[in-house]
């Protein structure tokens, strides 16, 4: 069998994609091993690969990390190296264009840790985030505890900024605000009326607003305008 | 828990990136991407080649 015209030949192969000069910079999610934290805590050795977990696995170390895929689930082979990440797999870096898609998954809702990283590489381009095939991390907030929530052991919040900024060697900030003020998001893929997300603290929409009952009435004709000035 | 929570649960338990744009290899401009950083103590930098091997 013959092999097509150029494969194999850097810049030629089916494989290889249209090239940019640049990095994107999206927002994710982790969970803490806090085992491990504790640990950098106490000044032992980190018993892991990093601090930092993704919920399904993944360890992100410091500085640049790259994705290599564990097989597609089912037993499925894993994509080869040059083509993570493969349209049909999970694998990759993940990381979203606004706080809000990041927070919309479900998994992501009992996490610690977020973060703004950097990706290139091979990428994955979407209207809501990324998938990188290398990334690292550039600025972290430890976000509070959740009222209510009864503590838990290990490492505080206030322990946490302090072991993960001086592991990872990136800025830990005091808010999500201050986070995306010194780390902007890409937004250029965002559509039109969604961008402002990018520079938005909030995790999740706001309340919704229903009209007010006579408004609603109004609406359908059961009730009268409303009275002139 | 709300049905309207619920739901939401329910129907998204993945990563989500949305309608895919495009596929593009993306180079770091020179001075782009920090230099490596120091190791914080011997033991714990990894030599070996970091992974993800599953989203997130």
């Amino acid at each position: 069998m013959t092999a097509p015209p150029g494969e194999g030949v850097p810049g030629f192969s089916r494989r290889d994609l249209p090239l940019a000069a640049g990095t994107v910079t999206g927002v994710r999610l982790w969970r803490v091993d806090r085992t491990a934290a504790e640990a950098v805590m106490n000044g032992a050795p980190v018993p892991g690969e990093g601090l930092l977990t993704g919920v399904f696995g993944g360890v992100w170390q410091r500085g640049e990390n790259v994705a290599a895929c564990g097989g597609g689930g089912l037993g499925a082979p894993p994509c080869p190296h040059d083509l993570v990440p493969a349209p049909g797999c999970g694998c990759g870096f993940w990381a979203y264009w606004a706080p809000r898609y990041a927070w919309r998954c479900d998994y992501y809702w009992r996490a610690e840790v977020i973060g703004i990283v950097q990706g290139y590489g091979r990428t994955r381009i979407g209207t809501r985030g990324c998938r990188c095939a290398k990334a690292r991390i550039l600025g972290l907030y430890v976000r509070p505890a959740a009222p209510g929530r009864p503590p838990s052991d290990g490492p505080s919040p206030h322990d946490l900024t302090g072991i993960l900024a001086s592991y990872y060697g990136v800025p830990c900030y005091p808010s999500l605000a201050e986070l995306l003020a010194a780390c902007p998001l890409t937004a250029d893929y965002l559509p039109r009326r969604q961008r402002h997300l990018a520079t938005s603290p909030a995790l999740s929409p706001g309340a919704l607003t229903l009209p007010a009952p006579l408004t609603w009435l109004r609406a359908i004709g059961q009730a009268g305008q409303p009275r002139q000035p | 828990m709300g049905k309207g929570a619920a739901r939401r649960v329910a129907a998204v338990t993945m990563g989500d990136i949305g309608e895919e744009i495009t596929e593009i290899e993306l180079e770091p401009l020179p001075g782009e991407t920090p230099a490596e950083m120091p190791p914080a103590a011997p033991e714990e930098t990894p030599a070996a080649a970091p992974a993800e091997p599953v989203p997130r």
